[in-house]
């Protein structure tokens, strides 16, 4: 029954929404007013511990000053998902299997009875806030956060996660102000989870080393691609799909795979941080060929049952943009949008725009192409009177430069393959670095992948670098007719642009292929010769646009390597003081703070207290 | 007093999943209903979606 008292129609001063999405992983907040996003970020920038699960306190702060509202003055709060519906789903799993999975639940039991049961009455404490708090279902606000943003009136929508509340995938149609989920598939049958599966055996973390196993595939062979389709999944044409639990223990245990299933691959899991062999890769290699025909037949159904040429996509699983640029080639969808913050801290703005769309029934203007994600740059900003106290305060050595000299000095030291770290306006929303909080490098030096991730990074030598290009000239360097202003889509290196391999080059195996120049922007072009893409465009990114452009000037190169501000383990910076530590600690050689210019060989001596790489947890 | 209020705690846990979440699983898998389905139906099929999707049932947490 709906309580009509409780609704609060739009006053004067607008209507604004605080969206939550919390206590699993990668917990976040979003300030909706009157429909429009006004802020949003993730707890993790804020409290340095990468996927932070806990409250988002600091983030929702931050969404409220940016607001320049107090607690008391929203309208609604909404949280992600629909505690009680999981809940049962959890009480419904451990039914099934007991006497098994005593283990887990004497794990996640006390949390749900402590915490997550009565999670209006935590919100209201934690915000100091008395009005209403709403629920949506967990594949509802990613559909939520697909649409509303999207540049599509109408549009099909397909969402793919680890799990909801019951479900695990889901598809339907956003129409003006409507979004209408047609069908969804259910626990435990799910595509997130038997990537997070592999994710684990082969020795990495779930929930953030999934990346890592989309960018190992292409050093593999799909050796053991065969066996998942006969062994683990029941997969029909329609996408949808059966998993042998014999082979699974996300149920009963506290791990994601059984013995059975490492007696079907031949042995234990890797043990994390040793080193990586032609197994792994194969083992990375078949479960995204996998992953990626069960997309691509999911995508079919929902065109085949929608009728509609464009296709909205979130959850976890829309942040496999190999799969995705599959969708989007090999697919029958003539567009293709993803939300930016496609996993679960993207919740926190669907839910907050299901609120004004569909609880207070309003409506929603024609996008007329446009995404209203403004480029995600949703987080905190830092003026140059900030960033000037702060370098003064520890002694920063730094020039002032107005913005033509500041573009030119820095796309020269690009050019003269400097490695810079880019901080400028808004921090971004969503896992992806997008030249707010970036590290840049020149994308044709043969020696900027190594440099930045082992030097810089201090993360795994085979993962990827993703290139920024101006989006008018992306069609010379990258086989994309479409635009990818987020780097979710994947696209192939055009072929003129690719380098012959010798015979010897050729008949490399696994991470020796690594060391080989694919193409004329080496940096950026995997072993594969595919490439993460991000368009950027004037009206989004200025900054950054002008930048690439006077790269371009110098170079006739209109890319960059694009790289989160950060090392392994560590969240995105968020702030200056973040920014000049990690250029500090790092091999980064110079840093644009606003409109400050640093040079490392200029800085002070910088001190830590103790090893600070231990300061971060691998991911 | 805190660590015994713990220790009693867990072993109410226990308790309650040997007895309570063992025997109805058991039962319910006894007369063929399977609790790990959320419809009839289910079983990794494309499942049509129900409840939610009013303005009504966003109030509800469950």
């Amino acid at each position: 029954m709906t309580d009509s008292r409780r609704v609060r129609p739009p006053d004067a001063r607008g209507v604004s929404i605080l969206g939550i999405s919390a206590f699993y992983h990668d917990s976040a907040a979003c300030l909706v007013h009157d429909g429009v996003i006004v802020a949003a970020a993730q707890e993790e920038r804020f409290t340095r511990r990468k996927g932070d699960a806990s409250f988002p306190r600091h983030a929702v702060a931050y969404c409220l000053s940016e607001a320049g509202i107090e607690p008391q003055e929203l309208a609604y709060v909404g949280f992600y998902d629909k505690p009680h519906l999981k809940f049962r789903r959890i009480v419904g799993t451990y039914v099934g299997v007991a006497p098994h999975g005593l283990a887990s639940f004497m794990a996640s039991a006390p949390l749900w009875l402590r915490e997550k049961l009565h999670l209006k009455r935590r919100i209201r404490q934690e915000l100091g806030y008395e009005g209403p708090v709403l629920f949506a279902e967990h594949h509802e606000s990613h559909a939520a956060s697909a649409f509303y943003p999207s540049p599509f009136g109408r549009a099909a929508i397909l969402t793919i996660d680890g799990a909801g509340e019951w479900a695990t995938a889901s598809f339907g149609v956003g129409h003006a102000n409507r979004i209408d989920i047609l069908k969804e598939l259910h626990w435990p049958d799910s595509l997130g989870l038997l990537y997070s599966a592999f994710t684990s055996y082969t020795g990495f973390k779930i929930n953030s080393g999934e990346y890592k196993v989309m960018g190992l595939a292409p050093y593999g062979e799909p050796k053991y691609a065969g066996l998942i389709r006969d062994e683990l999944l029941d997969l029909r044409d329609d996408g949808s799909f059966t998993l042998n639990q014999q082979y699974f223990n996300y149920l009963t245990g506290l791990t994601m795979t059984s013995e059975a299933f490492h007696t079907l691959f031949g042995g234990p899991p890797r043990v994390p941080e040793t080193k990586l062999t032609q197994r792994e890769m194969d083992l990375a290699r078949s479960v995204q060929d996998v992953c990626e025909e069960v997309m691509l037949r999911m995508a079919r159904t929902v065109h085949r049952e929608t009728a509609l040429p464009d296709l909205c996509l979130a959850g976890g699983v829309a942040l496999n943009c190999v799969g995705n640029g599959r969708i989007l080639r090999e697919g029958p969808f003539r567009n293709v949008w993803i939300q930016p913050a496609a996993g679960d801290a993207g919740g926190a703005l669907g839910v907050a725009q299901l609120i004004w769309h569909r609880y207070l029934a309003q409506e929603r203007p024609d996008p007329q192409g446009r995404d209203a994600m403004r480029g995600a740059y949703l987080g905190p900003s830092y003026s140059d009177d900030q960033i000037e106290r702060f370098l003064r305060a520890v002694g920063a050595s730094y020039e002032p430069l107005d913005r033509e000299t500041l573009l030119a000095r820095t796309a020269r030291a690009l050019a003269e393959e400097k490695v810079v770290g880019w901080f400028n306006g808004r921090m971004e929303f969503g896992p992806r670095a997008l030249g707010a909080r970036s590290i840049l490098g020149d994308p044709r030096s043969p020696r900027m992948q190594a440099q930045m991730n082992i030097k810089i990074k201090f993360r795994e030598g085979f993962r990827p670098f993703a290139p920024s290009v101006l989006k008018e000239r992306a069609a010379e360097y990258f086989a994309l007719d479409h635009e990818s202003p987020y780097m979710l889509l994947v696209a192939p290196v055009r072929e003129e642009r690719r380098l012959p391999l010798t015979a010897a080059q050729r008949d490399l195996w696994g991470i020796d292929k690594l060391n080989v120049p694919r193409s004329d922007i080496p940096a950026v072009t995997h072993i594969d010769y595919s490439a993460r893409v991000q368009t950027v465009t004037r009206d989004v990114s200025p900054d950054y646009f002008d930048l690439i452009a006077a790269f371009d000037r110098l170079t006739q190169c209109p890319v960059l390597v694009n790289t989160s501000f950060n090392v392994r383990g560590e969240p995105m910076v968020c702030t200056p003081e973040d920014a000049y530590r990690c250029f500090m600690r790092t091999k980064i050689d110079r840093l644009v703070l606003g409109c400050f210019f640093l040079e490392k060989d200029r800085q002070p001596a910088w001190r830590d207290s103790g090893d600070w790489q231990k300061e971060f947890e691998l991911d | 007093m805190a660590v015994l209020l713990e220790v009693a705690y867990t072993v109410a846990l226990l308790a309650l999943y040997l007895t309570v979440v063992t025997g109805v699983g058991l039962a319910m898998r006894l007369v063929g209903r399977n609790p790990l389905k959320h419809s009839v139906n289910d079983g990794g099929f494309w499942q049509r979606h129900r409840g939610a999707g009013d303005r009504g049932a966003m109030e509800r947490p469950s």
